[in-house]
């Protein structure tokens, strides 16, 4: 339809009205922009997106005053390497005796000998290379004997004589063990062994007595199915006295060779001597009888040969020998002893042997004999256990709780994947300190009980296999590591960036839900506070004795900060008053009406001590024997802070501390920790096939989760090395609540935030906590923008345009004044969107009737405008935050959208936008109302309009002045903060309590004694222990003094008596100025708990921990701030004087395992000035030692300084002022880090870097005041040349291995060029299974022993700490060649004879009768390929045989049999 | 031809035989005595012709024996050495580390992988003083009666573990010189012993001890059930193993200490 005219005209109007709006919006927009310094002037600087990134990240990670920051990428390395950073050595000999130790550099001077340290890797990072030789492993042989030892140190096996082999596996052929077959016994030792053994029993060796079968090449094998010599029955004749030959013989049960010997008459192997037609005067079965050395029993004939096993049925086989496995059997099904009473064929190996009966075990038929097949089995509680087995016990309770919240599978976490999801909420693993995880084992009728590796650092796991044709089942159990630490490393350092984030931590995710020692906790505490991590199911020990400082960090990572949020809402507009509303994170504490009432709630309080108890010994639990730790192990602070930007002032104990920890106590002293489950173990799985499948290889899923984060930059795997932390990736959990704390910084500064979908996007995943903060900002925001419409005016243009111009006018006016008000005052978050808009809107209504009247013409009334408001511009995103809209946000979204048109009224509305992306949200709203509507005439009504206008008026701002004064729209932070620290032993525990150890049937070990008392300690050596109450006579306090060596080197001591020390700083100023601290000490002349405060009134429960440490130390070190300081006086309300020095006292009291306390307050004293006459002490934060990935264009540079700052770089060295670039730094009271970032155009970039302090007094009158850096901090930043490549692999694609051996030894090698290569490390294994060996510059190598026959696929990954990757695979293929070659061709060749055999071989020939001759050991023939040639005697015979190149040869045959030039 | 008996004939002859017998009797007798008279007094010489090749061998086995089942005992409690250096005191003995390392988290490596040859080097070291001092006996020995001795000196004993039994030979070249001249180069013996067993499976313990970083014992005594192994771990990550032979009672203690872990996540152990 077309358009009037009017409607063009108004069309025309508004558009111009909103193109004049935008105008105002954007330059207020950019106006914020450049006024936080987020442009510089060349504007390589300026994106948006970049800057908020890494403004997130500062305040993500570097947040120093919260605790989560504590852990940081450094303290992960020491944590995990277990060795320090600068550099490795081998010690070929120390000075105990001990050769060829791994050591760090720092102590390896010291413990070794003088020259004797050789440095074989820069760092822990480093593997090892230029290893000395004499430390090179191999396997060693002992040439006489024939023994071999791998992984034996080259030089001690060659100083004691031995062969060293390159192998340390022992996969020599040399080294390769067989079935040792002498006479009738079988041993599994080498072949050089086997023929030293046969020589000693005077045995000629090879022969049929004595040989070697290489074949059995298991032990078991050797031992049951080796061929022993036959025997059979030997006759000799018997002469009577009268020198008659008798017709019976005698008879003797031998070899045939024995038989020879002794001039007897071999019969056929395994005919007996009974037997019938051999007319012996041995007569059959005539007693029954063990054999030294053979499990059976057998029958004995009268001349007491050996016959067959007791019991066997011999029909249709009388007089002949019956082989074992033909015998009757003694156990059938689940009972191993069933014919016990009538079969004698017991049997080791499956629980019975023989021996002399005994009451309840004899045979049934009596025989003359009196042995039986005694019962080898164990009982324990009635249980029969069998001879071998081997089975798990436990301690205490273990594992996950509730049970199957370990068990979410992979399908189960991946449809949940958008939410983070895949571990339980409340969810927690047991472990009580002390426990630890034993195995038993029976033995022949006796059960024996082994510890796993003490504190859990091994855990007994079992597997249990139905036996044969019954319904029991038979234990096998063994130890093995735990293996925690990788659980800990499944925990992604980073939340990760939108999708790509998620799908990186939802990957770790999966792969710890499918670790068997692993399990996913869900902490799911609000919507705005939640998070999976990745913990070890079976929680390991600390050492509970002296100050286990690991333990520290480590219950660290459970640390965690809750913010809430509460904003004060007016009630009914006002009229009702106001309150406290919680708008985020609310369930983190309880339902209060005052914020400074508020209390951690019991699921944050239940919620974070599961998480801590579940790391190990950390937190409050009851010990294995029920009985619950000290205090120190968990406590609950709060901290309120009025503005939500500000940081916390002061943590302090939470009101309700005794009931809340009094409930967490109950709980952990809960029974069903302690006691063991019955039947319940830890199935022993497969290893194998879960390493597999977190490789990536062979699961789809994870493959394609795989390529996508090797884009983004980092693998996944970890172990020890931590070489994943690198660059911006940082550790993940200390993020959640910097996320937090970043959300709401960057909801108050929504107004620059919320700029672009852009900006908007990067929050998706990180604002979350703040949301209704977000929201309330935004409504700032709008008001804002209704001041910048309402500026808007319109010219008059004609009788009816003028009162409509007067009436959008007076609105315009209104809108502003109200808009003004509320931004200014801040009430708009307390008024909610309904209360605003309404607001809004009745100024609009009110401003417009006064527009109207005053105009005095005929008026354009807006009856149309939108009930929300006359005029509207909320042209405004609005950010939302993780895959939550905030809900301030999602509201001011829906009421853009909501406008309700009245009939006849004229609207145009533009349309609000979402776009929802990685699960957040962006609404880019606005909606503007124009005026329209029927246009009432006359003039009559204008007065009337002006005075209801003005009383609207003053309704409306007299309501607004209310709530300022009420305090609508005061915010308040309150934190809730649960520290997670060391578990603590009980305090001061009696005598028996120590002596109660091991009395459950467990032996008692240095762990479980101290975990029964801080004051328990193990007397004794193993396994003649007690655990005593070693400080039973202690009724004294720790003794105090203070340990200067523990003071910072600025400071001295400058008076100290018993009763505690004064510091001064040294120089001219004696006081700790603003932004300094001081590091101080104390010694206990006894292990002790040291505490210290600021109030001497305090209670030891209520200090603080010197340096944070809750262990026992006998030194104490401790960093105390000047901002502690000052921010205590705050407190008080006695704020330190500026530029006045104030004498302060830090009061100490220790308290020693007994529970003995220091009566006298030690104290320490110093001076405090609030003053600042340093500049800023700055540091570039830098992991990669300045060096930059190969192709690096860009990247961020962070330095840290000591105080708030502005700090500026340049290409040159030049003042302050004249650098051109700036840093951004995060808001701080203290530590404040910056970040910028670079365009890399160079290999080679160096930057300077300059600080001024105060950034708050820039430009004012104290802008002389401020301190700048008069000397620059350089950084250099250095790009790798070339890129990280794999230039070839061995074994090569597609090479095939041919070995003789069973199992084969593969030297992996990868050859690596590029890169930065101080700092490569390659590991095989897609996910960096296992880490490869440098070997020289760019060779990288592993021997893996176990290759068996088939195909194997390597994936060879490399990369360096820069960050530079390459990834290479390799396929090849393992035949075994266990046959001997064939020959192919036997020919005389003019006096010479020629063999040729079908493979490589060495040949050799004995012209002696006989087959049995190893070929090294005969007259070898020329030639050690195919062709192989003698000289050749036509009257000899030539036996020959040939030994191929894996060293297979025929054992008692030839190859060949030469004849006077005939075969 | 069929004989008549004469009864006369027959009397005397039984007569006859009575005395004859009788003085066999007497002169058996009379031997004796001077034999014995003979004996008493040329003792040394006699002694010298019959027991010459034996005796000696005798002597020294006698007296170099107990110093052997002691040195053998002490090594076995020491893991083969008599001044271990690298060790874990262990029940009030030194225990030697056969495979070792001080580092967390990395297998041992092992510190002596010819520990049979080494236990004899010791045993010989142990011994040598008391083969010494038995030679010097024994030279005094022979010549209290008489004879010229020459050599017997600097003996040199060199052992042997072997399946079952430990060899032991004395080299020490000595000459005996009285009526005859006797020349000896070495003493042999050997004392029944199950220790080449017992290292034998000292040494497949350090082999899984420096390959896995630790070792299944279970399956060695069901495998071998003279064997009893007795494994017990210590705080610090050592483990002691005592090997021994049920029927003779002899063991083999030695140490070890392979990927060993610190309690908890690595500090303060």
């Amino acid at each position: 339809m077309k358009k009037n005219k009017f409607e063009k005209k108004f069309e025309a109007v508004f558009q111009i009205v909103l193109l004049l709006g935008m105008i105002f919006s954007f330059s207020y927009f950019a106006g914020i922009v450049f006024d936080d310094g987020m442009l510089n002037k060349d504007g390589k600087e300026g994106r948006g997106f970049l800057f908020n990134l890494y403004r997130k990240i500062i305040e993500f990670v570097f947040d120093e005053k919260s605790l989560v920051s504590a852990f940081e990428i450094e303290d992960l390395l020491n944590i995990f390497s277990g060795t320090p950073e600068d550099g490795i050595s081998m010690c070929t000999e120390t000075m105990t005796g001990s050769i060829c130790q791994i050591m760090p550099n720092s102590v390896c001077e010291e413990d070794c000998l003088p020259g004797e340290c050789v440095e074989i890797a820069t760092s822990v990072s480093r593997k090892l290379m230029n290893v000395p030789e004499e430390c090179e492993l191999g396997t060693c042989q002992d040439p006489e004997e024939g023994i071999c030892l791998p992984n034996s140190p080259k030089g001690v096996c060659r100083d004691d004589g031995g062969t060293w082999f390159n192998d340390p596996n022992g996969n020599v052929e040399e080294c390769l063990k067989g079935c040792c077959v002498l006479g009738q016994e079988v041993q599994f030792i080498t072949e050089l062994q086997c023929q030293r053994i046969a020589e000693a029993y005077g045995m000629e060796f090879p022969n049929e007595n004595a040989h070697f079968d290489s074949e059995l090449n298991a032990e078991l094998g050797c031992l049951m199915f080796a061929e022993r010599p036959g025997k059979g029955a030997c006759l000799f004749d018997v002469v009577n006295e009268l020198e008659e030959m008798q017709e019976e013989k005698d008879c003797k049960f031998i070899t045939e060779k024995e038989c020879q010997e002794q001039g007897g008459q071999f019969q056929q192997a395994g005919q007996l001597c009974s037997h019938l037609d051999l007319n012996s005067v041995c007569e059959e079965k005539d007693h029954t009888g063990c054999i030294e050395g053979f499990d059976e029993i057998y029958w004995f004939d009268s001349c007491g040969n050996v016959e067959n096993i007791y019991g066997t049925d011999e029909a249709g086989k009388w007089g002949w020998l019956i082989p074992k496995q033909e015998s009757c059997e003694v156990g059938i099904g689940s009972n191993l002893m069933q014919n016990q009473r009538n079969c004698g064929n017991c049997n080791r190996l499956f629980g019975s042997v023989c021996g002399n009966e005994t009451n309840g075990q004899e045979l049934d038929d009596e025989p003359d004999g009196g042995v039986v097949c005694l019962d080898l089995g164990c009982y324990e509680n009635g249980v029969r256990r069998e001879h071998g087995e081997t089975w798990c016990v436990y301690q205490t309770n273990f594992g996950v709780f509730p049970e199957g919240a370990s068990d979410s599978g992979l399908l189960k976490y991946a449809s949940e994947s958008t939410s983070f999801l895949g571990g339980m909420v409340n969810s927690r693993s047991i472990a009580p300190p002390g426990s630890q995880f034993f195995r038993k084992s029976c033995n022949e009728g006796e059960i024996e009980i082994e510890g796993c590796l003490g504190a859990r650092g091994g855990i007994c796991v079992e597997t249990r296999e139905p036996m044969e044709s019954a319904d029991k089942e038979i234990s096998v159990a063994s130890c093995r590591l735990n293996r925690w630490q990788e659980c800990v490393n499944y925990n992604p350092p980073d939340r990760g960036e939108g999708l790509l984030g998620k799908l990186k931590v939802e990957t770790m995710m999966m792969k710890c839900n499918k670790d068997p020692d692993c399990f996913v906790k869900n902490v799911d505490i609000d919507k705005d506070f939640s998070f999976p991590v990745c913990l070890p199911k079976y929680p390991p020990g600390f050492n509970l004795g002296e100050g286990d400082s690991g333990g520290e960090a480590v219950c660290g990572y459970a640390s965690q900060v809750c913010p809430v949020v509460f904003v004060k809402e007016a009630v009914a507009m006002g009229f009702g008053g106001a309150k406290w509303v919680c708008k985020a994170n609310c369930d983190c504490v309880t339902d209060v009406e005052e914020p400074d009432d508020a209390q951690p709630s019991s699921k944050f309080i239940n919620e974070m001590s599961a998480f801590c108890t579940s790391l190990g010994d950390c937190g409050l639990k009851s010990n294995y024997k029920g009985e619950p730790g000290g205090s120190g192990g968990f406590s609950l602070k709060k901290c309120v802070t009025e503005d939500i930007e500000g940081e916390c002032k002061k943590r302090m104990p939470t009101g309700s501390m005794s009931s809340l920890l009094g409930n967490q106590l109950s709980q952990s002293s809960d029974s069903s920790d302690i006691e063991p489950v019955p039947g319940k173990y830890i199935d022993a799985g497969d290893l194998e096939e879960f390493a597999e499948a977190i490789g990536g290889s062979t699961s789809e899923d994870s493959s394609i989760l795989s390529d996508l984060l090797d884009n983004g930059g980092s693998g996944g795997g970890g172990g020890p090395d931590m070489g994943l932390y690198q660059g911006d990736d940082l550790p993940w959990i200390g993020g959640v609540a910097g996320a937090t704390t970043l959300g709401m910084h960057g909801a108050a500064q929504a107004g620059w935030l919320s700029t672009s979908t852009t900006t908007s996007a990067i929050f998706t995943s990180e604002a979350a906590a703040s949301a209704a903060t977000q929201g309330a900002t935004a409504y700032n925001l709008v008001h804002e923008g209704g001041m910048v419409s309402g500026s808007i005016t319109t010219n008059a243009m004609g009788p009816a345009m003028q009162a409509f111009s007067g009436g959008l006018v007076g609105a315009s006016l209104a809108v502003a004044a109200v808009a003004i008000l509320i931004s200014v005052s801040g009430i708009g978050p307390g008024l909610g969107s309904a209360g605003t808009y309404t607001y809004l809107g009745a100024g609009a209504v009110g401003g417009g009737m006064a527009g109207v009247g005053l105009g005095g013409l005929p008026t354009t009334f807006a009856a149309g405008t939108a009930i929300e408001g006359g005029t509207v511009l909320a042209a405004d995103s609005v950010v939302a935050a993780g895959s939550n809209l905030g809900q301030g946000a999602y509201q001011l979204v829906s009421t853009g959208m909501q406008f309700t048109v009245p009939e006849g009224s004229a609207i145009i509305a533009v349309e609000t936008t979402a776009v929802a992306e990685g699960g957040g949200a962006i609404g880019a709203g606005g909606g503007a109302a124009g005026p329209g509507g029927a246009a009432t005439p006359g003039m009559a009504g204008a007065p009337v309009l002006l005075v209801v206008g003005i009383v609207i008026l003053v309704i409306v701002f007299t309501m607004l002045i209310l709530n300022i004064v009420m305090g609508v729209g005061d915010m308040k932070k309150v934190e809730v903060i649960a520290e997670c620290k060391p578990w603590q032993p009980p305090i001061g525990s009696s005598s028996e309590v120590c002596n109660s150890c091991g009395d459950d049937d467990f032996p008692c070990n240095d762990y479980a004694c101290s975990s029964l008392g801080s004051n328990c300690g193990l007397i004794g050596e193993y396994p003649n222990v007690v655990c005593e109450d070693v400080s039973h006579d202690d009724v004294s306090a720790p003794g105090i003094s203070v340990s200067g060596e523990e003071l910072q080197e600025s400071f001295e001591i400058v008076s100290s008596s018993d009763s505690g020390f004064e510091i001064k700083k040294q120089g001219e100023r004696e006081c700790l100025e603003d932004f300094e601290s001081v590091t101080f000490g104390i010694e206990t002349d006894e292990y002790a708990w040291c505490k210290l405060g600021l109030n001497p009134e305090s209670e030891f429960e209520d200090m603080i921990y010197f340096g944070g440490d809750n262990s026992l130390h006998k030194t104490h070190t401790h960093t105390l701030g000047s901002l502690e300081i000052a921010n205590y006086f705050n407190e008080l309300g006695q704020p330190l004087e500026s530029e006045e020095e104030t004498d302060i006292s830090v009061f100490v009291k220790c308290q020693d395992a007994k529970g003995n306390t220091n009566p006298e307050i030690y104290t320490i004293d110093l001076c405090v000035i609030r003053a600042d006459w340093t500049a800023p002490l700055l540091t570039h934060i830098d992991l990669t030692g300045g060096y930059l990935p190969y192709g690096t264009e860009e990247t961020d540079i962070i330095v840290r300084s000591n105080e708030p700052v502005d700090l500026r770089w340049s290409f040159s060295d030049v003042d302050f002022d004249e650098m051109e670039n700036r840093f951004f730094c995060s808001m701080s009271e203290s530590i404040t880090n910056c970040i910028t970032n670079l365009v890399i155009d160079s290999d080679d970039v160096w930057i300077y870097v300059r600080g001024r302090d105060h950034p708050e007094w820039s430009g004012s009158s104290k802008e002389n005041e401020r301190n700048e850096n008069q000397e620059s901090l350089m950084i250099n930043l250095r790009r790798t040349k070339n890129p990280l490549s794999i230039d070839s692999v061995v074994p090569q694609d597609g090479e095939v291995i041919v070995t003789g051996l069973p199992v084969v030894t593969v030297n992996i090698e990868a050859r690596v060029s590029g890169g930065h290569d101080e700092s490569i490390s390659c590991y095989i294994g897609e996910g960096r299974v296992d880490s490869m060996d440098l070997l020289s510059e760019g060779v990288y190598t592993k021997a893996y022993d176990r290759f068996r026959e088939g195909t194997h696929t390597l994936v060879i990954e490399c990369e360096d700490a820069v960050g530079n990757r390459a990834t290479s695979e390799t396929l090849f293929s393992i035949i075994k060649d266990n046959s001997p070659t064939n020959i192919a061709r036997v020919y005389d060749d003019s006096g010479t004879l020629v063999v040729i055999t079908k493979e490589d071989a060495t040949c050799g020939f004995k012209n002696s009768r006989g087959c049995i001759f190893n070929v090294l050991e005969s007259e070898l023939m020329e030639g050690e390929e195919k062709i192989h040639r003698t000289s050749f005697n036509r009257e000899e015979t030539y036996y020959i045989k040939c030994r191929d190149a894996q060293g297979n040869e025929r054992t008692s045959k030839c190859d060949i049999i030469v004849t006077g030039g005939m075969l | 031809m069929h004989r008549r008996n004469n009864y006369k004939q027959i009397l005397t002859q039984k007569s006859m035989r009575k005395r004859g017998q009788t003085a066999v009797f007497i002169i058996v007798a009379v031997v004796i005595v001077v034999l014995g008279i003979l004996i008493y007094l040329l003792y040394p010489k006699i002694s010298t012709v019959f027991g010459m090749d034996a005796e000696p061998n005798s002597f020294m086995k006698t007296c170099v024996e107990p110093t052997v089942k002691e040195g053998v005992e002490l090594l076995s409690k020491q893991g083969g050495y008599l001044n271990p250096e690298g060790y874990v005191l262990h029940n009030g003995n030194m225990v030697k580390y056969l495979c070792y390392i001080s580092s967390y988290y990395v297998p041992c490596y092992v510190q002596q992988p010819m520990i049979r040859a080494h236990f004899e080097q010791e045993l010989e070291q142990m011994i040598q003083n008391k083969a010494d001092e038995c030679a010097g006996d024994l030279k005094e020995y022979y010549e209290d009666r008489g004879y010229d001795v020459s050599g017997g000196t600097n003996a040199e004993a060199s052992v042997s573990v072997v399946p079952n039994r430990i060899n032991i030979v004395v080299n020490i070249p000595m000459t005996l010189t009285k009526d005859t001249t006797q020349r000896f180069e070495d003493f042999k013996f050997s004392i029944p012993s199950k220790l080449y067993s017992l290292l034998m499976t000292a040494l497949s313990i350090i082999d899984f001890e420096s390959t896995y970083g630790d070792s299944e014992t279970t399956l060695y005594m069901q495998y071998y059930p003279d064997l009893k192994i007795r494994k017990t771990k210590l705080i610090d990550g050592s483990t002691v193993y005592t090997v021994g032979d049920v029927n003779s009672e002899e063991s083999f203690t030695f140490a070890s200490r392979s990927l060993a872990w610190p309690p908890g996540y690595g500090f303060g152990g």
